[in-house]
């Protein structure tokens, strides 16, 4: 016999109060592995439930999150999932509160760095998306916590206004390789006639960067530079090889007056 | 015909602890409720004391599945200590995808979300020169709390993996992952048993897998490590794999490359 209660057995309130425990892995829940985070389950769960039921959830983890930006409580780990799972239902309300959230966040110190992260993270990832200026705001609040995060929404929108983000970037090679790489996810969704450009812009703005950043953002750049088929204007580098030869046009390879895409 | 470790602990239970019990144990899921009749790597005092936490959470008011659980989350590694001599040189496990990103995510401190970790994690799929990535990914837990992994019980220092299928669905059906579908991506992890801090290995109990309705307890009391119990139906007739669980611990000694499987 099992005398498990079914979700869908819950009225409305009962399924906010479940959701609440779910989060904190105290539900069953249709787990892949048993240490899977919960708000995978719950979003896994929530495409068996029946449609009132799955309104009453969605209806409970915005309540829940709207909670969340009134008063702040609840654990990090909490915090966390309830988080994840806000962007996994991509609700635009739940979006619209963490962004004012965030935009407070000076002003409410009863949220740790760590919580304040989760929001930042989370705002990355859900749509809609922030506008560059949120982003550019949120960066200058505090460029050492927050300059990771606010890059990367500002790259999700708008590559090129992220570029100039990058001088101001924290001079540790931590943020170089955490740049080089959400570079490489931005130029893979760029439009194949963009790409180069892309590169150039940073390249461009390397020299104003701090050194412990720089290598692994160079290295980026100088690997989508070799990647680069030399027919893209053979023409000219075959002119430029019978006149300079080989080593000049290799010194001179990187130089964006060189290229005329 | 001697009695089971359960009825042992039973027996060693007042008698209103033991019918309060008992008459709970029957209400849980059948297999979690069989898997408790039938646990051997649970030394009869933790067994006791398991029960006994059992039985105070269902006095307390908590419907029984939750107290199970509960008084499950007091009673981990308690199975039997591989010694280190003998541990494994290679262990592995499988995640989903969705869940190592979010470990990823997480560990990096705002250096990387979700989404971006599991753009990497496709991408680098397969490599072994992963670049900065492998800062983010090193960083990252194994699992959370309480790591289940596997192992080649024929030669401990070969990858787990090389012996069992390639494909989505051999892979979960000879570890026992009956929750995954075709649609969830699962990523195969190797470590270093050395190079990832020497966490104590233990054999699973029933404790551990609290109300994971896949968990099978292996028969043998003497048997050092857990047996996993292939997915039903099984044509390719694979057998049962070697199961240990170890504290949660970091990807540090992760081997490369990892893999990501599709169905």
């Amino acid at each position: 016999m099992n005398t498990s209660i079914s979700v869908d057995d819950l009225n409305h309130e009962e399924v906010r109060a479940w959701l609440e425990r779910a989060l904190r892995g105290q539900e069953f829940l249709p787990l892949l592995t048993r240490d899977e985070f919960p708000h995978l389950g719950i979003a896994r769960l929530e495409k068996t439930l029946k449609p009132a039921t799955r309104d009453s959830l969605r209806d409970g983890a915005l309540q829940l999150v709207r909670q969340f930006c009134v008063d702040g409580r609840g654990e990090t780990g909490y915090v966390q999932e309830l988080l994840a799972l806000a962007a996994a239902f991509k609700q635009p309300e739940a979006v619209q509160m963490l962004a004012r959230l965030a935009d407070d966040f000076s002003d409410l110190s009863q949220f740790s760095t760590e919580i304040q992260l989760a929001v930042l993270a989370a705002l990355v990832d859900m749509s809609p998306p922030q506008s560059v200026e949120f982003w550019v705001r949120i960066f200058n609040r505090d460029p050492e916590n927050y300059a990771g995060l606010a890059l990367s929404g500002v790259l999700a929108i708008n590559p090129a206004r992220a570029i100039e983000l990058l001088p101001k970037m924290p001079d540790t090679e931590r943020a170089g390789q955490a740049t080089a790489l959400k570079l490489d996810l931005a130029w893979d969704d760029l439009p194949a006639g963009q790409r180069h450009q892309f590169v150039w812009g940073v390249q461009n703005v390397l020299g104003r960067c701090g050194c412990r950043f720089v290598p692994p953002v160079r290295a980026w750049a100088d690997s989508k530079e070799e990647s680069r088929p030399t027919t893209v204007n053979p023409s000219l580098l075959a002119a430029l090889f019978k006149s300079l030869g080989p080593a000049e046009v290799d010194a001179r390879w990187h130089s964006p007056k060189l290229c005329s895409c | 015909m001697s009695l089971s470790a359960y009825q042992q602990a039973l027996a060693g239970l007042t008698d209103h602890v033991r019918k309060k019990a008992e008459d709970a144990r029957v209400v849980l899921p059948d297999q979690v409720s069989r898997n408790i009749a039938d646990e051997t790597a649970l030394a009869i005092a933790d067994f006791m004391s398991l029960l006994s936490q059992f039985v105070v959470r269902l006095a307390s008011g908590e419907p029984p599945r939750r107290a199970w659980v509960e008084a499950c989350r007091t009673h981990k590694r308690k199975g039997c200590t591989i010694h280190d001599a003998d541990c494994p040189e290679i262990l592995g496990r499988v995640k989903g995808l969705d869940d190592h990103a979010a470990a990823i995510a997480r560990a990096s401190r705002g250096d990387l979300t979700k989404e971006q970790a599991r753009k990497l994690l496709l991408k680098y799929s397969g490599s072994v020169d992963l670049g900065g990535f492998e800062t983010f990914l090193r960083e990252a837990a194994l699992g959370s709390y309480l790591v289940w992994a596997t192992f080649d019980p024929a030669d401990f220092r070969v990858n787990p993996f090389d012996r069992l299928p390639r494909t989505h669905h051999g892979i979960c059906t000879a570890l026992g992952l009956g929750h995954f579908t075709p649609s969830d991506i699962l990523i195969v992890l190797v470590w270093g048993y050395a190079d990832s801090g020497s966490p104590p290995l233990h054999r699973p109990t029933v404790a551990d897998a609290e109300d994971y309705p896949y968990y099978r307890p292996r028969p043998e009391v003497d048997a050092r490590w857990g047996l996993t119990e292939p997915l039903s139906p099984n044509p390719d007739k694979l057998s049962p794999q070697p199961e240990v669980v170890m504290p949660e611990t970091t990807s540090r000694g992760l081997r490369l490359p990892f893999q990501v499987v599709h169905a």
